[in-house]
């Protein structure tokens, strides 16, 4: 038995197995990429915390001050009245904001008045203690620093005299009895604060729970993708894998010595990444090494298991890599969003396979990683690989899985003969509109038509929108950004409805947007949804460019698309201009001077890269792909209204999207739809619709779409009469009548036009 | 040794690719399947060696039935078909030692087989090269060695000489002669009348998955009426092929 599991796993060592497809040289690539990412933002962080620190705040040990945030009057007056000598000892300082729930802003003003805890009242406090028929008790929330311990004992000894004394001198001043009831509800905030002090350790706990388990995750996903792809599936592609099936090794055997081909291969890479990167960067102690050995060896058996798992139910190379690499994906993912936790996770994580891997890394890293957590990953890793042994046994006693039988691919391909033989098949067009000279070759039924059409734009902008985030949260998971960033997420989240998640998702989309690192990834996401159609249309389609709109065939053609291009970038830039001046004769705008300066030319740069694709991607998935197509089956009307329906749909999730924001955006679409129709390409739209975004956002320093930006030239505000209906509100001018007087104005110039020029075709 | 009994096989309830198979092959005897490609030779050689099940009727190899003791059948066939591949970064010496691991032989009769074999097809030069560097012949003499490395006493061969120049053809046929004179069982299909006709005791031809005709090569050409074994074969062929 052993033997034979030997010699199967010895195969995985025999076979010349790297860089065989296209697939694993990219991911190759892509991870070479992402660690160096990695590095080169701890790099920054490196640089940021020893060399270019220049924050002199004060020690944070010796910090006595108390912050005392919208202090009520009562409070004045019981201190005034010197009732007690609770605030004898102690400096305050006393701060207004309307925001008293917002954590990054106490945050930030501790750090500013260097104090160690701040008390914050609701702004109504005393009203509500005071008043006669009181039902509710107000709120007195304390934020305290958590980085020294002597600063929880100190807020809590003030806070037990400050509670009982001022609680009495409240109920005291109401003149109820004071065993009746307590005038107010104590909450107390714990916030993190780091010291200069402690930046070394706080480096320290960032490499072990960024740099070093991620690394050693992406080592072991590819090694594992690598042998494991090879491991059965390679076999069954490259006709081997019948030979063994054909001896009497049981199929557990087969995927036992499998599974440890694949182990000891993603051994390879930890043997010589874990020394390095663990002593490398100073973690010494044996315990903590032996036990990242341990985690690494259970990560790598439930992946060999996984992929082999994979690599079973595919036939070549190709495809099992192509099946893995949504897991390799999600993943990373389980690494970011595990990377991101502060502090100690709960314990169920430290179970949970993948997930309960990466905090067993970082942990141990730290050394407080306890054996019961080890004990329990131990468990579910072997019992999830062992589930997954014998899930592909299971696999393995299938025909559809161990047949590299031609006959039945030759039956398979005879079937599809017949069916292209077959002249129901034979699809003649006759398209009801003729739009880009699209002609149809297949049949499409209704619905499964408009699913995929509807589907498609939101598949794709769902899919790499998510990863252009992946790219800024990498970004922000150093330093204090990070806490900042996710705490601003955290309050977003908390302040609004549970009805609201899309627009607390914008909400942080705007947070981002003022983000270079995110405008150039959203960039790339949005050249590779260009990309996408254009593989649909070539690869897939076998149609020509020109039947998107984008004839770019020949040099006169290329020529021509520029000139489109550059009235389209007028058009837009006239239309969008309109609108301004319309808010601006009716006051509606208070614009305040240029903004832009020296230091935002690099994000106002990356701006205008972003807005190139970002039009064109709209516009290449709306007028450039469905209208052409959709028409072809409905008619030019139908496909004019659906194309308009999604793209008003596609912003619904803005922030202040209304319902005279849908009515413009979808007036907007008719119009480049319409125009799209006219000039019968698409580079004229396209350069309308990033015009008109540009403009809007960074000329004129107005919301786009709900979407504010940053690195404007002119500083726009919204005078204090401004009326939401004419100027949109914060969905920017989109939402307001102002643009779509323009619009419509646009459209009716524009169906004049036509109307002339087709008059003027007609002969006689 | 094999006996295949009303046998059918579909790929997902489609169309029968093998239908109402019966025959049986004895001890020492070479039995031949012919016909055209995509008639479901391979598809028959498969469920005999357990590559694939019969969605109905019954295989028994040996006394052994493929649905419930494939195990135990497996070490009693050598099966080559066209499909099977030899890893072609590994060398013939390997491959040896790495069957042999599988057949669990144990390695003094792995080293005898080896000498044995590479002697008789003369792989000798070649056994530290490459699969890959080799020529087609040498690597089905190759592939036909390591089918039989556990020398069983059953052995199905799809198509053993396609591809082959003439030389190795004639070895090949040679050997299999030898091994149904040594007692084994030799099921063997192609589509070269030649062979069929040189080797078989006995053929089946096959046509659409189902078996037309069956006996040796004279039954078939007194059955037809024809004077050759070619145009026998096409008589039946025209009668039962449907369009």
């Amino acid at each position: 038995m052993l033997r034979v599991i030997w010699a199967i796993a010895g195969r995985s060592f025999s076979r010349g197995t790297h860089f065989k497809t296209k697939v694993s040289r990219l991911t190759a690539v892509s991870c070479v990429l992402f660690i160096l990412t990695c590095f080169f933002y701890m790099s920054g962080f490196v640089y940021e915390r020893f060399i270019g620190s220049d924050d002199e705040s004060g020690s944070i040990l010796d910090r006595e001050t108390v912050l005392i945030v919208n202090a009520p009057e009562s409070l004045d007056n019981f201190v005034d009245e010197a009732v007690s000598g609770v605030f004898t000892n102690v400096d305050t300082v006393r701060l207004e904001t309307n925001a008293y729930y917002d954590f990054i802003s106490i945050n930030e003003a501790l750090r500013e008045n260097e104090a160690y805890m701040a008390i914050v009242f609701s702004t109504d406090f005393d009203e509500v203690v005071f008043s006669s028929n009181q039902t509710s008790r107000p709120q007195i929330i304390t934020y305290f620093e958590t980085s020294n311990a002597g600063f929880k004992n100190q807020h809590d000894e003030f806070m037990v005299t400050f509670t009982e004394e001022y609680g009495n001198y409240l109920v005291s001043e109401k003149g109820a009895a004071v065993s009746e009831y307590e005038p107010f509800q104590l909450i107390n905030n714990e916030t993190e604060f780091l010291s200069d002090e402690d930046s070394g350790q706080y480096f320290l706990s960032v490499i072990s729970k960024m740099v070093i388990p991620l690394v050693i995750f992406i080592a072991v996903l590819y090694s594992a993708m690598e042998s494991g792809v090879a491991a059965v599936a390679g076999e069954k592609e490259k006709g081997t894998f019948a030979a063994i099936l054909l001896t009497p090794v049981s199929r557990m055997q087969i995927v036992l010595g499998s599974v440890l081909g694949v182990f000891l291969h993603t051994l390879i890479p930890c043997a010589i990444l874990i020394p390095l990167l663990t002593i490398g960067f100073g973690f010494i102690e044996v315990g903590s090494i032996i036990s990242v050995v341990a985690i690494t060896m259970l990560l790598c058996f439930l992946l060999s298991a996984l992929i082999i798992t994979i690599s079973i139910m595919n036939k070549s190379t190709l495809s099992a890599q192509t099946s893995f690499l949504p897991v390799f994906l999600i993943l990373l993912v389980v690494c970011v969003i595990a990377m991101q936790e502060k502090g100690t996770p709960a314990a169920v994580y430290f179970f949970l396979p993948f997930y309960g891997h990466y905090h067993g890394i970082s942990a141990s890293l730290n050394g407080d990683y306890s054996l019961i957590y080890f004990l329990s990953l131990v468990a579910t890793s072997l019992i999830s690989s062992v589930i997954l042994i014998f899930a592909s046994t299971r696999l393995l006693r299938m025909e559809q899985f161990t047949t590299t039988n031609d006959s039945a691919s030759d039956f398979w391909e005879k079937l599809e003969l017949a069916k292209l033989s077959n002249p129901k098949k034979n699809y003649v067009s006759f398209p009801k509109a003729n739009i880009f000279d699209y002609r149809p070759t297949r049949r499409r039924g209704t619905f499964a038509m408009l699913m995929y059409h509807f589907s498609l734009p939101l598949f794709l902008i769902s899919l790499l929108q998510p990863i252009a985030l992946l790219v800024p949260l990498i970004y922000y998971l150093r330093s204090e950004a990070s806490t900042k960033f996710i705490e601003s997420i955290g309050s977003m989240v908390s302040s609004m409805q549970i009805g609201n998640i899309a627009s607390a998702v914008m909400g942080l989309f705007n947070l981002l947007m003022q983000d270079q690192v995110f405008i150039l990834a959203m960039s790339l996401c949005y050249v590779i949804i260009i990309a996408v159609y254009i593989f649909i249309v070539k690869k897939i389609e076998k149609n020509p460019l020109s039947t998107i709109g984008m004839p770019l065939h020949s040099l006169p053609a290329v020529k021509k698309a520029a000139v489109s291009y550059g009235k389209g970038l007028l058009l837009g830039f006239c239309m969008i201009s309109g609108v301004y001046l319309i808010l601006l004769l009716t006051r509606q705008l208070r614009p305040s001077g240029i903004a832009l300066n020296m230091a935002s030319v690099p994000l106002f740069l990356s701006y205008i890269l972003m807005w190139i694709p970002q039009g064109a991607s709209e516009e290449v998935m709306l007028r450039g792909y469905m209208l052409p197509r959709v028409g072809a089956k409905f008619g030019r009307g139908a496909a004019v209204g659906l194309t308009s329906l999604l793209f008003g749909l596609l912003h619904a999730g803005n922030v202040g999207f209304s319902l005279i924001a849908l009515i413009n955006l979808i007036l907007i679409a008719v119009f480049f739809a319409l125009l799209a129709c006219h000039t019968q390409e698409i580079f004229t739209v396209c350069a309308a619709h990033t015009a008109w975004n540009f403009a809007q956002g960074n000329l004129f320093g107005m919301h786009v779409s709900g979407a504010a930006g940053a690195a404007n030239v002119l500083d726009t505000r919204y005078s204090e009469s401004s009326l939401d209906w004419l100027t949109g509100g914060s969905f920017g001018p989109e939402g307001g009548l102002a643009v779509s007087i323009i619009t419509i104005i646009a459209l009716l110039i524009l169906l004049l036009c036509r109307h002339r020029i087709s008059n003027e075709k007609l002969p006689g | 040794m094999i006996e295949v009994n009303h046998v059918y096989k579909q790929y997902r309830k489609a169309v029968n690719v093998v239908e109402d198979v019966s025959f049986s092959v004895r001890k020492g005897q070479i039995f031949g399947l012919l016909g055209p490609n995509g008639a479901g030779k391979t598809t028959l050689m498969q469920m005999i060696a357990t590559l694939l099940f019969p969605t109905r009727g019954t295989i028994t190899v040996c006394g052994l039935n493929t649905s419930t003791q494939e195990r135990e059948i497996r070490k009693n066939i050598g099966f080559l078909t066209s499909e099977v591949k030899l890893d072609p970064f590994s060398t013939p010496d390997k491959l040896f030692d790495f069957f042999g691991d599988l057949y669990q032989l144990d390695r003094a009769a792995i080293a005898a087989k080896k000498e044995e074999s590479f002697e008789r097809f003369g792989i000798g030069p070649f056994a530290g090269k490459k699969i890959m560097e080799l020529s087609t012949g040498m690597k089905q003499k190759i592939s036909i060695a390591i089918s039989l490395i556990h020398n069983p006493p059953v052995v199905i061969f799809d198509e053993p000489t396609n591809g082959l120049d003439i030389l190795t053809a004639h070895q090949v046929t040679d050997y299999l002669r030898e091994l149904g004179a040594s007692g084994h069982a030799v099921l063997l299909s192609t589509h070269i009348f030649s062979v069929a006709e040189a080797l078989c005791d006995e053929l089946a031809i096959i046509v659409d998955g189902r078996i037309v005709a069956q006996g040796s090569v004279l039954d078939l050409k007194e059955n037809t009426g024809t004077d050759s074994f070619e145009n026998a074969f096409f008589k039946l062929y025209s009668e039962h092929h449907k369009e």
